[in-house]
């Protein structure tokens, strides 16, 4: 059940109803409830995986909150050191037996078929006429997000940065709130649990909230089904084939997959955040206007900010951060973004789409003192717009020119694709019409380009005033509001890619 | 009344008035987006929900070959029935059931015939125009979801486009036209009944020799769904007071082993069955002057058809002879309607200049005439329609006149020449438009009219002629007489 599937836009309309008009001290239930339907809807049997992941977490959240206990206890009560070691010991087995239960079963439904893929690869290098045959199961939707979630509230609770719920409907809606499931936010269990046990405190009739909670979802929808799946179609037709293409059609199809890439998941997150406000609840946002990063550095405080930051505080700080020397730093970050494209996919694609990125950033702060240096000898305005611009336009290129490996098959394809498009030069593509045969026509192509502009001009006002289209949009005049939203609404049906004519196209962050 | 109710109302009032406006907005939007389909579908469709209530005797339902083969206006002529025809191209049979029971929702025929093209077809979910030429039209109702939903039993997202035509029609944004916003017709009131009966003729003649030659035929399998539909009509019909009858137009593919699958399902019911197959010669059918391509009559076709069939009604039911009740009915009005539309159509056709001048009507018309080139030779007959027309003069006529002729009018704004010393009125008048009606403007030059931006010149020495039908907005002919050419008519394609 996707967020544009029929069957979700007949469910939520009545989850919300339910939700509220019954008691207060029931939408806790309810709303988990409608979490596990939603679910189930996907693949019922992987409901199992979730409710273990959800059970393995929480009793590992209890027991280390005793433990916690057990050791403050001593520590007050002056115990010998050797119960403290013990305590401490015990502590650090129930974090890692945890995080390895819940980890190892994200590793065998991500990671087993491309493990013997890569072990068949091998023994066929060496010469051995045998083969593992992989397995036939498919991802069991959202594991990556809630796997992170639970791994995140683990660490945290051994940490001492939050108290164990205790609760198990709370935790498992924590788990399962169906906004966010299946493909995140990947949201931190004190931020969202303290809501969790206020839900029975929110004021749900409050319109102004609902109708910016509305709006979100509205632009999410128009993100999602009017830009992405509509450049997905050229993206799609180009990028699938691109040994038959020249330049202009890969630079284009390139571009528009970054669009396509962006206005996909920030339009999930959309859809989703906007849910949870109407149902009272706060998600952290995932995205802040990466478009105008002047930096990869600064890419990633704006890209699917929840992943970032559980990266940043899960992987890269435990790892040494940088307060082990420069050359320790830039391992580790070539080592984060590297998981981080692991996370993403199980391809040596992804892998090598996250190792690019972390070579950026190692190539950003290796070459910022020279940078620095050739600035100041050619006395660069570097704070002036056209600087920063430069910097924002080169910054976007490098990122397209990475998500390449998100789209293809392969590495191997991803550096033929590059190699195509910077030799196959055919300039006359731009003028003799072929763009318009690229799977969408002159007129959506057009339509597309003043779509991509309207996200553009919503991005800029987010970069520059940090508010998001439903605050800017409470400022407004009621007219131009109610105006805005059924503009939105109408330019949804008219233009959005869906219907008999279209392939249903499923949230591209799905997948991972 | 305390703040939080005033806040509430007030709430409750923005919703309200915020869903009136987008449902407002989304439905004139989707009427504009919906494919016009013209005698496929809508025609038939919306013009039946401009009949009276009860006011239609016999129903006939089926598929293209349904409505070429039985005009209603036939019937109503010769035998005063009250007939229409319900249908829509390529109609899958589970849409033919879907339409009976739209139908008996406003009429209470007593007889519902019944075209049997579809019968042995099973219904293919793939073919979305099909359904779209019935459903696009069809008014929501809970029985079209539930008829809708019945055809894709595994697919609820694809019963939902065909619920809300919308989903259909959303990509028609990229070809809309003057006719998709201002609508083709006022009123969707069906003159033709349903029926279509253009004059063309085939080909080449059609040829049944494979039919009549297949004595050994063993019936068709009849699909599953197909029998359980036709089980519910039935039924239907029953439930209604309505007798059934089923009948088969001659088409080209139709097998006899469909034939006998027909016989066996009609004897099965105790149902009569009419096979037109089987009357061609009584009728003495031509396989090519009635035929207007493979699979379908034509008018000359139909008339000889729909007269034996109301003659068959008429001796098999007891039906009412509404000619002459005292009160005009919409198959009066139709009757004038259609003459009216069949005058346009001759003229349309008319490739001789003084045989259009005699046919031309004035009255409720708009006439534009563009005279071109060399006028020697054809002063007389210039004098002849100067005269005819106040304000133009000769000289005019001899100097590249257009005017326009309004309801038997014509007003000096409206004549527009090359000649600098006509009279001072008109002086340098270059150029008039003239407002046909919604959006149609013309453009009047000399030596040229230009129509929907379009300019109209085709003959270099001759006279062109623009007719355009005030009374119902729509363009009826614009034709050129070539002087050059011994008067040859020229028409654009």
């Amino acid at each position: 059940m996707s967020f544009t599937s029929l069957s979700f836009f007949i469910f939520l309309p009545i989850v919300l109803l339910v939700y509220f008009v019954i008691p207060r001290k029931w939408r806790t239930g309810w709303l988990l409830l409608a979490g596990l339907g939603f679910y189930l809807n996907f693949h019922p049997k992987y409901l199992l995986v979730i409710v273990f992941s959800t059970v393995v977490s929480y009793l590992a959240g209890c027991r280390l909150e005793s433990l916690n206990g057990q050791q403050e206890n001593g520590a007050r009560g002056g115990a010998v050191d050797d119960g403290v070691a013990v305590t401490t010991r015990k502590r650090r087995t129930v974090l890692i037996l945890g995080i390895v239960i819940v980890t190892a079963v994200l590793v065998f439904f991500k990671y087993t078929n491309f493990l013997l893929g890569n072990v068949n690869k091998l023994l066929g290098l060496a010469g051995v006429d045998y083969s593992v045959q992989p397995f036939s199961f498919v991802l069991p939707v959202g594991l990556s997000y809630y796997t992170f979630q639970v791994i995140s509230y683990i660490a945290d609770v051994y940490h001492g940065k939050i108290r164990a719920e205790k609760n198990f409907l709370h935790y498992a809606l924590y788990v399962s709130f169906f906004p966010k499931v299946i493909s995140g936010p990947i949201e931190r269990a004190g931020d969202f649990l303290e809501q969790v046990k206020e839900c029975h405190n929110f004021n749900l009739w409050n319109a102004k909230r609902v109708r910016d909670g509305i709006v979100l979802m509205l632009w999410g929808y128009f993100q999602k089904m009017v830009i992405a799946d509509r450049l997905g179609i050229l993206t799609g037709q180009v990028m699938d084939h691109f040994e038959v293409y020249g330049t202009v059609e890969l630079f284009v199809a390139m571009c528009a997959f970054y669009l396509q890439l962006f206005a996909d998941f920030a339009g999930y997150t959309d859809i989703a955040l906007g849910l949870a406000k109407v149902m009272g609840f706060s998600l952290q946002d995932n995205f802040r206007s990466p478009f105008f990063a002047k930096s990869i550095r600064e890419y990633w405080t704006r890209w699917h900010i929840s992943l970032s930051t559980w990266l940043r505080d899960y992987i890269y700080i435990p790892l040494g951060g940088n307060r082990k020397g420069k050359a320790r730093k830039y391992v580790n970050i070539v080592i984060t973004f590297l998981l981080s494209g692991l996370w993403h996919g199980a391809g040596w694609n992804y892998v090598f789409w996250g190792m690019l990125h972390g070579i950026y950033q190692v190539a950003e702060y290796l070459i910022q003192p020279v940078v620095d240096k050739v600035n100041a000898a050619f006395h660069t305005k570097t704070e002036s717009f056209s600087y920063g611009f430069l910097r924002t336009v080169k910054t976007w290129f490098m990122v397209a020119l990475a998500y390449i490996f998100f789209k293809v098959p392969s590495a191997v394809d991803g550096f033929r694709y590059i190699g195509r498009m910077l030799t196959r030069w055919n300039p006359w593509a731009i003028f003799d019409g072929t763009l318009y045969t690229l799977g969408i026509s002159e007129k959506y192509f057009h339509l597309m380009l003043w779509f991509v502009l309207l996200m553009f001009v919503v991005e800029w006002m987010r970069y520059r005033k940090e508010m998001k289209l439903d605050v800017w949009l409470a400022g407004q005049c009621v007219w131009f509001r109610y105006g805005v939203m059924i503009a939105l609404l109408l330019g949804t049906i008219v233009f959005g890619a869906y219907g008999p004519a279209y392939d249903a196209a499923n949230f591209l962050y799905f997948q991972f | 009344m305390n703040k939080k109710w005033l806040g509430t109302i007030r709430t409750a009032a923005g919703i309200l008035v915020f869903l009136v406006i987008f449902a407002a907005l989304f439905l004139s939007l989707q009427n504009t987006l919906k494919l016009k389909m013209g005698h496929r579908g809508t025609d038939s469709v919306k013009g039946f929900y401009e009949e009276e209530e009860d006011s239609v005797e016999v129903l006939c339902r089926g598929a293209s070959t349904a409505w070429c083969t039985v005009d209603p206006l036939v019937l109503y002529e010769e035998y005063g029935i009250a007939a229409y025809d319900f249908g829509s191209s390529a109609q899958p049979f589970e849409l033919t059931a879907a339409f009976l029971e739209e139908a008996f929702r406003t009429q209470h025929p007593k007889v519902v015939c019944l075209e049997m093209l579809s019968l042995c077809k099973p219904f293919e979910e793939k073919n979305a125009e099909n359904l779209n030429y019935g459903l696009t039209d069809l008014r929501f109702s809970p029985v079209k979801a539930r008829r809708v939903s019945e055809m894709f039993p595994q697919d609820k997202g694809k019963a939902a486009s065909y619920l809300i035509p919308m989903v259909q029609y959303k990509d028609r944004w990229q070809e809309l036209e003057k006719n998709d916003f201002i609508g083709e017709y006022e009123s969707y009131a069906n003159y033709a009944k349903g029926a279509y009966t253009p004059d063309k003729i085939a080909d080449a003649p059609l040829d049944f020799t494979y039919y009549f030659e297949n004595t050994d035929a063993e019936a068709a399998q009849i699909p599953e769904r197909n029998r359980e539909v036709f089980d519910r009509m039935v039924q239907l019909c029953e439930e209604n007071g309505a007798e059934l009858l089923l009948f088969k137009a001659p088409n080209g593919g139709w097998t006899m082993e469909e034939t006998k699958a027909v016989e066996g399902l009609a004897a099965e019911y105790g149902l009569p069955f009419v096979n037109f197959f089987d009357l061609l010669d009584t009728l003495q059918i031509d396989l090519q002057q009635d035929f207007r391509d493979n699979s379908h009559f034509n008018r000359y076709g139909s008339a000889k058809a729909s007269a034996y069939f109301g003659q068959y009604l008429k001796e098999h039911y007891e039906l009412a002879d509404y000619r002459f009740d005292g009160t005009e009915n919409s198959w009066d009005i139709a009757l004038r309607d259609r003459a009216h539309d069949r005058a346009n159509e001759a003229l349309a056709k008319t490739d001789n200049l003084a045989e259009y001048l005699g046919r031309l009507s004035y009255q409720g018309y708009t006439v534009i005439y563009s005279v071109t080139g060399d006028t020697t030779g054809k002063e007389e007959f210039l004098q002849g329609l100067a005269e005819s027309f106040g304000p133009v003069t000769l000289e005019d006529m001899q100097a590249g006149v257009t005017f326009a002729v309004v309801n038997g009018e014509c007003r000096p704004e409206l004549v527009c020449t090359g000649n600098q010393t006509a009279d001072s009125a008109r002086a340098g008048s270059r150029m008039a438009k003239l407002d046909l009606g919604i959006g149609d403007v013309v453009e009047l030059t000399p030596y040229s009219i230009t129509y929907d931006h379009k300019m109209y010149n085709m003959v270099d020495n001759g006279i062109v002629i623009l007719v355009y039908d005030n009374e119902w907005n729509r363009l009826v002919d614009i034709a050129g007489f070539d002087w050059n050419n011994g008067g040859a008519c020229v028409r654009d394609e």
